[in-house]
């Protein structure tokens, strides 16, 4: 395992930034070209998997960066991560034509080491999946991570906002458009505000008994209201109460800056799905509000301190 | 026998015969002499009566000629509408001509003068003819060229000589086409008004003729639509189509009646296939009514201008008159008096009435005819005659300037005239062509006129800026003997002194401290001034800071209580076009504004423009220069007329000044309040609620009151609902709406991956908020954020990136709540110089500079190494720094911050410093608000020379840029080497050079 240096940031502590070049693992017929990209020409049969052993310390979170393509079928890639204390996360990769930066947040939980896999679901059909440029950062607490939401503007290159998806089987996928007179960058995320189409973020780690504050821009077509919400899901299933929390706002015609405080709740009796430290955002169109294509931009999300 | 007898026929047919095509509008005179104007000198030794005589046409509908009537041989200028050309074409000029006296040489001009790029662009061709006594056809070839395209003029010249038989002239079937052109002529419509003016009470109804002549070998039959344009806001305020229907050869007048409140119009007419060149546009001044009541110019504010009767002659004209424009010479001041003039400063406007050179025109002999002339001339329409004496005729005119110099001493006195003594803060290049007549002549001319104008003149002048031209020891003399023999004749008459000028970079406080040390302030009951510098409120030198400025230089020696003239400011705004040309083309709110600046900031009168800035051109309104042949009165004469009506008489009575750069100014006018208010820092989204008050805008139309924009025109304000006291108060705490409460420099700098921009807060409360950036392939990567405390300025860095997806004018976004705003901006993509990076500029072995500069600790070091063999003397030889071998260095230690208003003005961090090292001593000049410590070390090498200069400097990023000057032995510097291009490194801080630091040397 390649170490960086470590390093502090004014603002908290990154433990460590490790490339992950050297301690993959691929199964038949994953192969490696030798300069830190990973291919598998996937059949449709069995679940090859691409591993990453790793070390872990129990409490911690990791943030996993890679780039992922695929430029042949439309195959499903799982990202299962399997702790040591017998918890195991399911995730979905989600290539696309370009290289596009992906970003996961895991929890370690009580295990003192755990392995990353990505293996190609037979039911997602065959296809070519490449991966590249794996790095594990690892973060004693959330508040050390900074802003928690990867590529809050939009300007990584990415074609596709992958870190944003539909929550419900049939809504609109939310896609990049042109930023039009922004005060920064080039591209938002649109999401198309309209009855049974909810926004859902990718995984985001939080504190029990912390807050955080979310802050974006946002800017409708026409006026409309927005259901904002953060909600706790523990990865590894739900149990007890459910928790999510959130605001409607009012989305008018001009960009303007929200800002919200989220309070993540400490009694883990009553939210069992704290024990796994995970949540993620919600956008939902206000009940009979009209639809309306809103553009989104700036997304950050930090523990305040 | 009739010798055009054989050409009748084909007369009748002219009109059809007529080329399209041709240019020359109303070139058969059906339309009578609509297009046409002529300017004519008249000349008391011909013409003692002055009589003028208008154009006519004469000859049958179908056969109409034009007459120029002179029977008193004076010189004319005849005009003729615009029109247009296209470059590289070949023209004919062809029209018919005849002169009661064979032989008279007919000069024909062809004129295009536009303003391009901020250069005026002169370019014409001209020929002549000598006419006959019967009907002659001439014509003229000529070629475009490459410049004579867009609005060109033709005008006729005669009787140029001194002495001029008395001659008619006359004239037919004028046309201009392009050479290879056949085509039919077509229809032409000539747009008339009774009167150039309409006086009302609020509106006036004003009857409109259209004369139409169809002149195409059709019948024409179509709508004609009549449109009328306001000239200032350039909204269209009235349209109505008429129907026309005209047979081949017929002239009809169609009427229509408008109803136009104050203000200034220009009366279009337009038809399908009519071309513009075949409309003569009217116009119309509609003024309230100005009634002349008592006035005592010592006392009372009124509206003035500089000018005069144009008594022109030598060396211009051979022989001497007074020019009129198609009008008798009492019109122009008979509508001076309409609108409201009534003083007149005699300077650029011909001959003055106290001119030296036709009073005395030989020594010892006097003539008072001119004098008493002008004085009762202009007194019959109540003006009173404001005396420059002596002008600006000790400045010796150029040789390119003699053919249309009026300024001057007698000639019998001039060769006794000496040089004066000249000052540092006169005008560059100066010397040798200043002289001043002995005093004792000076005294008796001063004496001669006193005496003969008493009564008539309240009002003299002593000089016209002085300080360009001589020092105070040379001014004063003059100013006090002047003062001496006035007082002795007219002990009621005032003398107003200095006439200062901060004209062409020359400075005023020197030459008005030594003007008082030397006893000065006793020889005048008045003070002048010519404000170049500080033209506005929203000037970087302010004019109201200016005029306290100038006040407190009185103050200082004894003379608060001098009462201040502005006697003249011929360019009213701020601009960075330098062509003055453009710069004297004041609109209607600079003269309003710089009217009540001056009235509200206790200035005696405002005296500032030159007369012929009142009128319009109608037939040549493309022109780029003021060259007038009509007396039309324009939007700036209705702003006058209704400064006079509102303003007249009134005394100062309170100033406020707001935020988002609003200005108000109250005054009491024969007890009653009036006030005006308008947005001297020209910012947008600045609105009042004027509730409560009469509002009218700057021509005297009510406005509704309400909430209304607060843009750079001014409204006025009467009593409303507030009255007395309350008007006052209430002018006081008007409730302003500032709809972007920070804005920013009108300018940003572009240097290392960021947008370097200032923001202003222009609230009353703190604001916070984001900054953005995009714009011509760049975009911020992130938005920054700031809090503004109110009324302050604040830099921003706004990290950007190239982008090829963002387009448009660069433009800073910010956003202080909801939405985004967007600001054009000017871009400055600075260049970068790396610390202890040599730099090399020039050729190497001929004229060459090496150079780097560092930093040390909290030193700056700055290493040059010069190639120049030849020195430029070790004395300066009354040279400048520049103009000597010299290196120029100039220094920003705050570059990326920029004032909102004024972003490229020098500020109390920009300081130049000169390198002289050819000098046996002072050496090393620093021009610098505050003290520098600078140390230098210069060395003579084999090839020229090494500097060494060290300075303290603790910015982290600093704007710097060199000059390097080669002169020969004691002549002036013949050429430079620049390090930052072709920019004007003296006057504008964001063309040099950035040097970041950042911790390194």
């Amino acid at each position: 395992m390649k170490h960086l240096p470590l390093f502090l940031f004014s603002a908290g502590v990154l433990l460590s930034v490790e490339s992950a070049e050297n301690t993959l693992l691929p199964e038949k017929p994953w192969v490696s070209d030798g300069n830190g990209e990973y291919t598998i020409h996937y059949t449709g049969s069995a679940r090859p998997a691409l591993k990453l052993p790793l070390n872990t310390e129990p409490g911690h979170f990791l943030r996993i960066r890679l780039e992922s393509r695929s430029d042949s079928g439309t195959p499903t890639c799982f990202m299962v991560f399997d702790r040591s204390d017998g918890k195991r996360i399911h995730l979905r990769l989600r290539p696309t034509r370009n290289w596009e930066a992906q970003t996961f947040w895991l929890f370690t939980g009580a295990a003192d080491s755990a392995a990353l896999r990505w293996n190609p679901d037979p039911n997602g059909g065959a296809g070519t999946i490449r991966i590249r440029k794996i790095i594990v950062d690892r973060f004693a607490a959330p508040r050390d991570a900074g802003n928690l939401i990867p590529d809050g503007n939009f300007e990584s290159g990415n074609e596709t906002p992958l870190f944003w998806r539909v929550h419900l089987k049939g809504g609109e996928a939310p896609r990049l458009a042109n930023s039009g007179e922004f005060l920064c960058g080039e591209r938002s995320l649109v999401f198309s505000s309209k009855p049974g189409n909810t926004l859902i973020s990718g995984a985001l780690p939080v504190t029990p008994g912390r807050k955080y504050r979310l802050i974006f821009w946002a800017k409708g077509e026409n006026a409309t209201g927005l259901r904002t919400a953060f909600s706790l899901w523990s990865p590894a299933g739900h149990r007890g109460d459910h928790f999510h929390t959130g605001s409607l706002l009012r989305i008018g015609t001009e960009w303007k800056r929200y800002e919200l405080t989220i309070g993540i709740p400490a009694d883990s009796k009553r939210y069992p799905d704290l024990d796994e430290r995970i949540g993620a955002l919600t956008f939902a169109a206000e009940k009979n509000a009209l639809p309306a294509n809103v553009l989104l931009d700036e997304f950050s999300f930090e523990e305040i301190k | 026998m009739n010798p055009y007898s054989f050409l009748l026929p084909l007369l009748l047919l002219l009109p059809v015969l007529l080329p399209a095509g041709n240019r020359i509008f109303n070139g058969s005179f059906e339309l009578g002499s609509a297009g046409c104007a002529v300017k004519t000198l008249l000349r008391p030794d011909t013409n003692a009566e002055l009589r003028f005589h208008p154009l006519e046409t004469a000859g049958k509908p179908g056969e109409r000629y034009l007459r120029l009537r002179n029977p008193y041989g004076q010189r004319f200028e005849l005009y003729f509408k615009e029109f247009s050309l296209e470059p590289e074409k070949s023209y004919t000029l062809r029209f018919k001509a005849r002169c009661t006296v064979p032989g008279r040489r007919l000069a024909v001009n062809i004129s295009r003068v536009m303003l391009i790029n901020g250069k005026l662009e002169w370019s014409g061709v001209n020929t002549s003819f000598l006419l006959k006594k019967e009907w002659t056809a001439y014509e003229y070839h000529f070629q475009s060229g490459r410049k004579l395209n867009g609005y060109a003029h033709l005008f006729l010249t005669g009787m140029d000589e001194k002495n001029n038989p008395p001659a008619d002239f006359e004239f037919d079937s004028f046309e201009l086409f392009e050479q290879g052109e056949e085509s039919s002529s077509g229809v032409e419509i000539a747009v008339s008004t009774p009167d150039f003016t309409a006086v009302a009470e609020r509106k006036a109804r004003i009857p409109v003729s259209l004369r139409i002549g169809n002149f195409s070998a059709e019948e024409f039959s179509k709508d004609v639509e009549l449109s009328v344009l306001d000239d200032f806001t350039n909204a269209v305020v009235f349209r109505k189509k008429i129907p026309v229907r005209l047979q081949r050869g017929e002239v009809r007048e169609f009427t229509e009646t408008l109803s136009l409140r104050f203000g200034c119009y220009t009366l279009r007419a337009a038809a399908e296939g009519v071309p513009d060149d075949s409309v003569l546009p009217g116009s119309v001044a509609v003024i309230g009514k100005y009634t002349a009541g008592p006035l005592d110019p010592r006392r009372d504010f009124c509206v003035g201008l500089n000018g005069g009767l144009e008594f022109s002659g030598f060396p211009k004209y051979k022989a001497p008159g007074y020019l009129v424009c198609n009008a008798p010479l009492e019109r122009r001041l008979e509508l001076l008096a309409k609108m409201g003039c009534r003083i007149l400063r005699e300077h650029d406007g011909g001959y003055e009435s106290t001119a030296w050179c036709i009073l005395e025109k030989e020594q010892g002999k006097w003539d008072f005819r001119h004098l008493d002339f002008g004085l009762d001339l202009m007194r019959k329409y109540r003006i009173e005659p404001f005396a420059c004496l002596g002008r600006i005729n000790f400045l010796r005119a150029r040789p390119h300037q003699l053919h249309w110099w009026t300024k001057k001493w007698p000639d019998w006195l001039d060769p006794l005239c000496t040089e004066v003594r000249y000052a540092a803060y006169n005008w560059n290049g100066i010397r040798g062509w200043v002289f001043l007549p002995p005093l004792e002549y000076w005294r008796t001319y001063v004496r001669k006129i006193a005496e003969r104008a008493k009564g008539r003149i309240r009002c003299y002048e002593i000089f016209n800026e002085p300080n360009g031209c001589m020092s105070a020891e040379s001014y004063l003399p003059f100013l006090q003997t002047a003062y001496e023999e006035i007082k002795a004749a007219d002990p009621a008459a005032e003398v107003i002194g200095f006439s200062v000028t901060e004209d062409f970079g020359v400075k005023t406080g020197q030459f008005v401290r030594e003007v008082l040390a030397g006893g000065g302030g006793r020889s005048m009951d008045g003070a002048s001034f010519h404000p170049y510098t500080s033209r506005e409120l929203g000037s970087a030198a302010p004019a109201d800071r200016l005029i306290a400025e100038f006040r407190q230089l009185l103050a200082e020696a004894g003379y608060k209580d001098l009462p201040l003239w502005n006697t003249e400011l011929y360019y009213t705004f701020d601009t960075p076009i330098k062509d003055g040309a453009f710069q004297s083309m004041a609109q209607p709110h600079h003269i309003a504004a710089r009217f009540l600046t001056d009235l509200g900031e206790g200035v005696r009168q405002s005296i500032f423009l030159q007369q012929d800035r009142i009128w319009k051109l109608r037939l040549i309104p493309h022109h780029g220069f003021g060259s007038f042949m009509e007396w039309i009165p324009g939007p700036n004469f209705v702003v006058f007329n209704a400064l006079a009506r509102f303003f007249e008489s009134a005394e100062p009575a309170g100033k406020h000044k707001f935020p988002g750069g609003v200005a108000v100014y109250a005054f009491r006018k024969k007890g009653e309040p009036v006030a005006a208010l308008w947005n001297f820092e020209k910012r947008d989204g600045i609105s009042v609620d004027l509730s409560g008050f009469k509002v009218f805008d700057l021509f005297g139309n009510p406005l509704r009151p309400g909430v209304l924009p607060v843009t750079p025109v001014p409204f006025f304000l009467r009593e409303g609902k507030w009255k007395g006291e309350e008007f006052f108060k209430r002018l006081a705490h008007l409730p302003l709406r500032i709809r972007h409460p920070v804005v920013p420099s009108g300018l940003v700098r572009a240097a290392g991956g960021k947008i370097h921009a200032t923001l202003f807060n222009q609230s009353t409360a703190s604001v916070s908020g984001f900054a953005g950036f995009r714009g011509d392939g760049t975009v911020a990567t992130e938005m920054v954020p700031f809090t503004i405390p109110p009324r302050t300025v604040h830099s921003v860095a706004i990290p950007v990136s190239p982008s090829g997806n963002v387009s448009g004018r660069p433009r800073i976004l910010l956003s202080t709540g909801v939405g985004i705003s967007s600001f054009p901006m000017e871009e400055i993509r600075n260049g970068t110089v790396t610390p202890g990076e040599r730099t090399v500029m020039g050729t190497p072995g001929d004229f060459c500079g090496t150079w780097s500069i560092r930093k040390e600790g909290k030193e700056l070091i700055f290493d040059l190494s010069v190639d120049d063999a030849t020195s430029s003397g070790a004395d300066p030889a009354g040279r400048r720094p520049w103009q000597q071998d010299c290196v120029e260095l100039f220094f920003d230690f705050d570059p990326l911050r920029l004032d909102p208003d004024h972003p490229r003005q020098y500020t109390a961090d920009t300081f130049r410093i000169f390198l002289l090292p050819r000098l046996k001593r002072d050496r090393t000049v620093v021009w610098s608000d505050s003290p520098r410590s600078v140390r230098t070390e210069y060395r003579t090498t084999q090839t020229g020379y090494t500097v060494s200069l060290r300075i303290p400097c603790d910015a982290p990023v600093i704007g710097f840029a060199l000059k390097l000057n080669d002169a020969a032995p004691g002549a002036n510097a013949h050429r430079s080497l620049i390090s930052a291009g072709e920019a004007e490194l003296h006057r504008d801080r964001t063309s040099f050079h950035l040097l970041f630091f950042n911790g390194r040397n």
